[in-house]
């Protein structure tokens, strides 16, 4: 069905999505993490993480958790009592926030690679 | 086709304010069954703005008997005195009543119902207007459906909605049911039952430019008049003053209320000449006349037909507080913010003041000896009681809805014992049906869209404020031929599920019934009175007519008989505000 | 100033044939009329069994919600000005269509049914008006204006995708009598919307704020709903 989209269906769609998507994130990472047993193991996956895109994968990773970080405490806020006046202002706040800090983050990021 | 019965002690038509508080009445004493064409909460009470009247001196000192004298002045002192005592006497428990059921109901500053002023409510007779219409915001007649909806609910009232009545069954002078069309899937439903309560509200839409809704079209008193019964005082048509230009959208009088003024093209508060005392709170038919005067005369703005409802002046908290409604209907409609812009405005037809004649308690009347029909009742604006007379003032509908469906409902459930229930015999269905396929299956070239907008636009021209007798000649003689039309008419939506066209069919031949009658009540009555003016009669006639029509159906064509004028208090003298 | 407008609207009888089909119409329009108007001037002069439902044709009835250009709407609100050349019409989505653009509401007005919308006070009235001050009243002021149009709870996604959450505006209804200071059926009320698919339910989508023709809050309102529900004990999710 198609219908209008607005900032406030929006958040919540990228919540939602994100929230999937870490959850998927999260059992892969306990599964990788529970079949470590010896020392070879783990320098094996660390060898792998130096991959380039496991590299960017990892970046998206960053964004995602941002994303959903960031539309959490806005729905946090509201809950606890924050005017409804201020949920599209904070939208776009948490959009720059996560913007902001996703590039800080990337450029630390990065020079750790380089 | 299939037929659904239905048995109920009462069953009430219309879901208004008068419908439901019959209702609300009538539960605890046996079965009710509420008909209506739309959803309830659509009824057209929801759109009331300014308030309610009554006495209570919440916001200063006022008292029920100068209530009475107002309405009968009002009324040009056409108003049955008697009725309207019960009206102001009883609005004041029924307002403290409709409080305890829920109604959200503006506040003073010590929490009792706030009060605003309205034009023609004045206090100690006349010297000066009064804080008397009490308000929920400018919402008031949605607060109160809905308050008054929600208790029916509660309460157990079986609500059809959607369901067109096609038929109210009288016969040997004893109410039987109704017939009425399912909507949604075309099936007719018989109600068979011992009382009905007719509350379908009025019928704004035979003329082009009205506040009313789509579905205010009158077909119940046109049933009934069909039949035989009486309709009274139908050449009484309120014109509101104040419709928003080119649409006819209501701005409540409480705009002026609270201060509002009304200016003309010269830039003049016009109405210090007509009302020198309270000026723009003046009653509607005087303000409607004396702003058609002004545009008569060029004064409209810039020449133009119409004038100016300036706010500006107001407060904007108390715009955004007390009149929110209108102002967003500004905002939207003409894009126009009343606290910095004036709002074009000219009169709107409004209420009916006329329509089934009724005594005190409801019942409806078979003649003018006072005679009534066993086990039907009206009430609210398809009734004429009469309070309103021949002008009804501002805020006094939403009372005489409450006080008189109130009332109709207690006297309905109270004699149900003595009534016996009714039975609608099959050739009465047959013959609505038949009278159904004849529409869905006529093949006449006349379109019902373009005989209604005809008849709206003759009303309009030649039925409104200013009447002639020349003009309403000409307009009867119109109205046949849209008679003869209306024969010719076809439709193109044959189905059975939620077949407006047909609707629209079949309520065009009952507006076409009823202007036939508004044209000649106002043709005979040579006199100008309230909101019935006639420009070749122009002076109140008391000595020959200080008296009610009762316009009659017959094979012969519609006559008239008079009912005498009921005097309590107040002697008829001179109405100058 | 008129011009023409496309009107595409969606066609649809279910009991009779179960095709839907689309329907164009080109309809000449001023700058103060509204879609209504084009709706009246379609079924009036080019196809009578367009349906539609109409009342009050000023906002306040709430007789004809639908989905215009991909957002629920008042016909009667919407002035064609505001909307591009092409107007694409629906019925409002996720309520059984019964013709055209008339839906079936009743699934609407049954889960007002739910949260006892009507003011319960056992205890004798006063001879007069019970005693609301101003600030109190102002607390229930927003959410008195609703008139039932069916805009919000059909353009709510939760809604879309479980049929049986209670939806914005019964919640709505539920805060107007749990905020009135006349009520005193707290705690019966709480219980009734914070079950499996009450309040909790509500996700601070907004949607419903973003249609509403008489502009209220609704969220605000909901969040308000929770938080008393909270402070009440009621954590909800279980029945």
């Amino acid at each position: 069905m198609k219908y209008k989209w607005h900032t406030g269906s929006l958040v919540w769609l990228a919540h939602r999505i994100t929230g999937v998507l870490l959850t998927f994130y999260l059992i892969a990472h306990i599964f990788v993490l529970s079949h470590l047993r010896n020392p070879e193991e783990y320098n094996k996956i660390m060898a792998l993480m130096k991959n380039p895109f496991i590299k960017f994968a990892e970046l998206i990773l960053f964004a995602v958790i941002l994303i959903h970080v960031f539309a959490g405490i806005r729905i946090t806020l509201l809950e606890m009592g924050v005017s409804t006046k201020y949920q599209k202002s904070m939208a776009y706040f948490s959009a720059f926030l996560v913007g902001l800090i996703w590039i800080v983050g990337a450029l630390c990021f990065l020079k750790e690679v380089f | 086709m299939e037929i659904n019965k239905h048995y109920f002690d009462t069953v009430i038509i219309g879901s208004g304010l008068a419908g439901l508080r019959a209702a609300i009445e009538c539960i605890s004493h046996g079965s009710v069954a509420v008909l209506s064409k739309l959803y309830p909460t659509r009824s057209h009470s929801t759109a009331a703005q300014g308030g309610i009247g009554a006495a209570l001196g919440n916001e200063e000192e006022d008292n029920p008997e100068w209530h009475t004298y107002d309405t009968v002045k009002g009324s040009d002192f056409l108003g049955d005195q008697d009725a309207i005592e019960i009206m102001c006497y009883d609005a004041i428990p029924t307002i403290i009543e409709l409080e305890h059921m829920g109604v959200p109901f503006s506040r003073t500053p010590e929490g009792k119902i706030a009060q605003r002023r309205f034009g023609g409510h004045t206090k100690d007779f006349g010297k000066a207007p009064v804080r008397r219409a009490c308000y929920s915001a400018d919402r008031t007649g949605h607060a109160v459906l809905f308050a008054l909806y929600e208790q029916s609910q509660l309460k157990g009232v079986k609500f059809f909605q959607e369901f067109q009545v096609l038929d109210i069954v009288v016969e040997n002078n004893t109410v039987q049911g109704v017939i009425a069309l399912n909507i949604r899937d075309g099936s007719i439903h018989v109600f068979e039952s011992k009382a009905v309560i007719v509350a379908s509200g009025g019928y704004g839409k035979i003329f082009k430019v009205t506040s009313n809704a789509y579905a205010s079209t009158g077909e119940c008193l046109s049933m009934l008049f069909r039949q035989g019964l009486p309709l009274e005082d139908m050449e009484f048509f309120q014109f509101h003053p104040t419709g928003l230009y080119g649409l006819g959208i209501l701005i409540t009088e409480g705009a002026r209320g609270e201060g509002g003024i009304l200016i003309n093209g010269k830039g003049e508060r016009f109405m210090e000449h007509y009302a020198p005392t309270i000026k723009d709170l003046a009653p509607r038919d005087m303000v409607s006349r004396a702003i058609l005067m002004e545009i008569r005369e060029g004064r409209g703005i810039d020449g133009k037909d119409y004038v100016y409802l300036d706010l500006r002046h107001i407060d904007k908290r108390i715009l955004h507080e007390r009149l929110p409604e209108i102002t967003t209907f500004c905002k939207i409609y003409m894009g126009i913010d009343p606290s910095e812009a004036p709002i074009p405005v000219v009169p709107t037809a409004h209420y009916a003041m006329g329509g089934i004649p009724t005594d005190k308690d409801g019942r409806v009347l078979r003649d003018v000896d006072g005679s009534v029909v066993e086990g039907l009742y009206a009430a609210g604006e398809c009734a004429c009681v009469s309070v309103h007379g021949a002008n009804r003032l501002g805020c006094n509908s939403l009372l005489d809805t409450v006080v008189f469906g109130r009332r109709a409902g207690k006297t309905a459930a109270t004699t149900l014992r003595s009534m016996q229930k009714g039975k609608v015999r099959k050739e009465r269905v047959s013959l609505v049906i038949e009278c159904i396929n004849m529409i869905k299956n006529s093949n006449g070239r006349e379109s019902v869209a373009a005989i209604r907008r005809d008849l709206q636009t003759a009303m309009m021209d030649k039925c409104s404020v200013f009447r002639k007798e020349d003009e309403l000649k000409i307009l009867l003689e119109e109205l046949k031929v849209l008679k003869e039309r209306y024969k010719e008419i076809s439709i193109s939506d044959k189905s059975n599920i939620f077949n407006t066209e047909l609707l629209e069919a079949i309520e065009l031949g009952h507006m076409l019934t009823l202007s036939e009658v508004i044209a000649l009540s106002a043709l005979q009555r040579t006199e100008s009175r309230g909101a019935h003016y006639r420009e070749d009669y122009p002076n109140r006639d008391d000595e020959n007519w200080l008296k009610h029509t009762f316009a009659f159906y017959s094979d012969k064509g519609i006559t008239f008989k008079y009912k005498p004028v009921t005097f309590t208090r107040f002697k008829p003298e001179e109405r100058k505000y | 100033m008129s011009r023409y407008y496309t009107f595409k609207i969606k066609r649809y009888l279910p009991d009779e044939n179960p095709q839907i089909r689309w329907d164009q119409f080109r309809v000449k329009l001023n700058s103060m009329e509204r879609v209504l108007d084009g709706l009246i001037k379609i079924k009036e002069t080019m196809d009578g069994t367009l349906t539609f439902r109409k009342s009050c044709a000023h906002g306040v009835c709430g007789s004809c919600a639908m989905k215009i250009n991909g957002k629920n709407r008042l016909a009667c609100q919407t002035l064609v000005k505001d909307l591009p050349e092409i107007i694409e019409i629906e019925p409002l989505p996720s309520l059984p269509v019964i013709k055209d653009l008339v839906v079936d509401m009743s699934l609407f007005f049954e889960k007002n049914d739910k949260v006892l919308p009507y003011l319960i006070n056992d205890e004798p009235p006063p001879e007069r008006e019970r005693i609301q001050f101003p600030e109190d009243q102002h607390k229930i002021l927003e959410s008195i204006t609703c008139i039932m149009c069916g805009s919000c709870t059909s353009s709510c996604p939760v809604f879309w995708t479980n049929k049986e959450y209670l939806g914005p505006s019964a919640l709505l209804k539920a805060y107007r009598f749990l905020f009135d200071t006349r009520d005193r059926a707290t705690e019966q009320r709480l219980q009734a919307i914070t079950g499996e698919n009450g309040i909790w339910r509500c996700h601070s989508i907004f949607n419903c704020v973003e249609v509403c023709p008489k502009e209220i809050d609704i969220t605000k309102h909901l969040l308000k709903l929770k938080r008393l529900a909270v402070k009440r004990g009621f954590k909800g999710g279980s029945e």
